[in-house]
């Protein structure tokens, strides 16, 4: 189990889908059917071999929608 | 709350019977906050011609507003000088659900994924305008920005066979929608002036080309990866397509919010890496490796030069072109003890807002090098919230693979003194000041 969790401010998503493109293990865009589409995760608690993409991720979202944060 | 607060007045009031601070405010309406600010701090209330308003400053202030309900403090209410130029039935001439609706649209054509069709759509544009340079010379950048950023715009929008036949109508058409869009409008955008009146004419002629165009893809039942492509085939909930007048109105929007804007941050970027040369060596050499390894720039490439991506950050921090964030208060609203009423504005002002200390150490200085801010309501010049701009990740786009191209075969120095290219705002834009000459040579 990693010690991150993926936070999430749904606000700020407008569904760009960039996080899909670094890492779609994780990461995906749904429809919400009003307004902007959302990010959506697999899990909030990415795996090790992941953190390296998730973190690209986090960096390279348009609206800094995505935190990764340690957990204790 | 019966203790509220009272917020700050800004000097200089004509007085309501004069129209208050709204001659100021439209002479340059960036340098007018600045000065709100500066005199009264993170609120600042001033008689826009009868509307009071209050300029709110600061990242805290900037969340309060991209945060509250729409119903509250509404933008729809704010900005009914657009319906003229958008059209009715098209975001703020829609309603709420409908706009929202509208928003989806706008978001499906401008996803990631499409991303991967623009790019090298913009970077062929950009060839064929360098291509007839020559080896020095020097240029009008802003004009030079505009012309290519409408063909930039229309290509990735409308399509490859509507570019090949772009006529000096349309953008002469648009060209008056935009002269329209003045400081004025915000008082009364149906005023009796030639202008509007010229903005209507123009409206209803850009319908009858868009829908000709629309009309011409049905019926060939081709199917293209463009924008104008997504318009067309999603629907509303209940099933129901956009109609053509929507689709015009679609296309209008998206142009006038990503057209100027884009060309001033191309313009403003160009001058601030001639006035800037020893900030240039690390853009280019950035830029010369990934070039020299494809032709085509990958997006995800794109995302990972960050020479660049700071470079025009950097700009889009100094030089905003939006700079009059505005919000009708339908219900009271309450502000660290200030509660603003119903029937006043909030305003924000991304100019002022990115020259704050407190966010931006050194704030007067140009530093592509900064880091960017963590608080995602501190640089804000998209706006923020559930209705910043959708097209945020296009412009940025747009303008790394214009700068891209053009640093990849050209160096480029000022043609005047360094003070000469000056902010201005002769509409809600900010800008820089005609003429914006830049002398440019092609690279050994």
């Amino acid at each position: 189990m990693s010690q991150y969790r993926i936070v999430v401010d749904e606000m700020l998503c407008q569904g760009h889908g960039v996080c899909t493109e670094e890492c779609p293990e994780i990461f995906s865009v749904e429809d919400t059917g009003s307004g902007y589409p959302k990010v959506r995760l697999s899990t909030d608690r990415p795996p090790e071999d992941l953190l390296d993409k998730v973190r690209d991720a986090v960096t390279f979202c348009p609206n800094l929608t995505l935190k990764l944060v340690e957990v204790d | 709350m019966s203790n509220a607060a009272t917020i700050p007045f800004v000097s200089g009031s004509l007085g309501p019977e004069a129209g208050g601070h709204f001659q100021e405010f439209c002479a340059h309406p960036a340098f007018f906050l600045m000065r709100a600010y500066e005199e009264c701090g993170e609120l600042a209330e001033f008689d826009m011609g009868g509307i009071n308003t209050v300029l709110m400053v600061g990242p805290e202030a900037h969340e309060a507003v991209f945060r509250v309900d729409d119903i509250k403090v509404s933008a729809p209410e704010a900005y009914q000088f657009m319906v003229p130029i958008f059209g009715k039935g098209i975001q703020y001439g829609a309603p709420l659900d409908i706009e929202r609706q509208q928003l989806r649209m706008h978001a499906r054509g401008l996803a990631s994924e499409k991303m991967n069709h623009y790019a090298p759509i913009i970077a062929q544009e950009t060839r064929d305008w360098i291509a007839s340079w020559g080896d020095t010379g020097e240029m009008d950048f802003y004009e030079g920005f505009a012309d290519l950023t409408i063909k930039t715009s229309t290509h990735c929008l409308l399509g490859t066979e509507f570019r090949n036949t772009l006529t000096e109508e349309f953008a002469s058409l648009y060209h008056t929608l935009g002269a329209a869009a003045d400081a004025e409008g915000l008082q009364d955008p149906n005023a009796q002036k030639a202008a509007y009146a010229a903005r209507d004419n123009a409206r209803f002629r850009l319908e009858e080309l868009i829908s000709n165009h629309v009309s011409q893809r049905r019926e060939s039942g081709e199917v293209h990866p463009d924008l104008l492509q997504v318009y067309m085939d999603t629907t509303y909930p209940d099933g129901r397509h956009l109609s053509t007048s929507e689709i015009a109105g679609m296309v209008v929007w998206f142009m006038f919010a990503g057209h100027h804007t884009s060309a001033n941050t191309a313009a403003w970027a160009l001058v601030e890496l001639a006035r800037n040369p020893d900030l240039a060596p690390a853009v280019i050499a950035e830029v010369d490796s990934v070039l020299s390894s494809s032709d085509d720039i990958e997006l995800k490439t794109l995302r990972r030069m960050t020479k660049l991506e700071g470079f025009v950050r950097e700009t889009l921090r100094v030089h905003p072109p939006l700079n009059t964030l505005t919000r009708r208060v339908v219900e009271d609203f309450e502000y660290k003890g200030h509660i603003i009423p119903k029937g006043k504005n909030v305003m924000l002002c991304p100019y002022v807002a990115h020259r704050l200390e407190s966010c931006f150490e050194h704030a007067h200085a140009f530093n592509p090098d900064r880091p960017q801010p963590q608080n995602p309501f501190a640089l804000i010049p998209f706006g923020g919230g559930q209705r910043k701009c959708v097209g945020n990740a296009f412009a940025f786009l747009q303008v790394k693979v214009i700068f891209s191209e053009l640093l990849n075969a050209f160096d480029f120095e000022l043609a005047g003194p360094p003070g000469e290219y000056a902010e201005i705002m002769p509409s809600l834009i900010l800008r820089p000041s005609e003429p914006c000459i830049l002398r440019y040579r092609r690279r050994q």
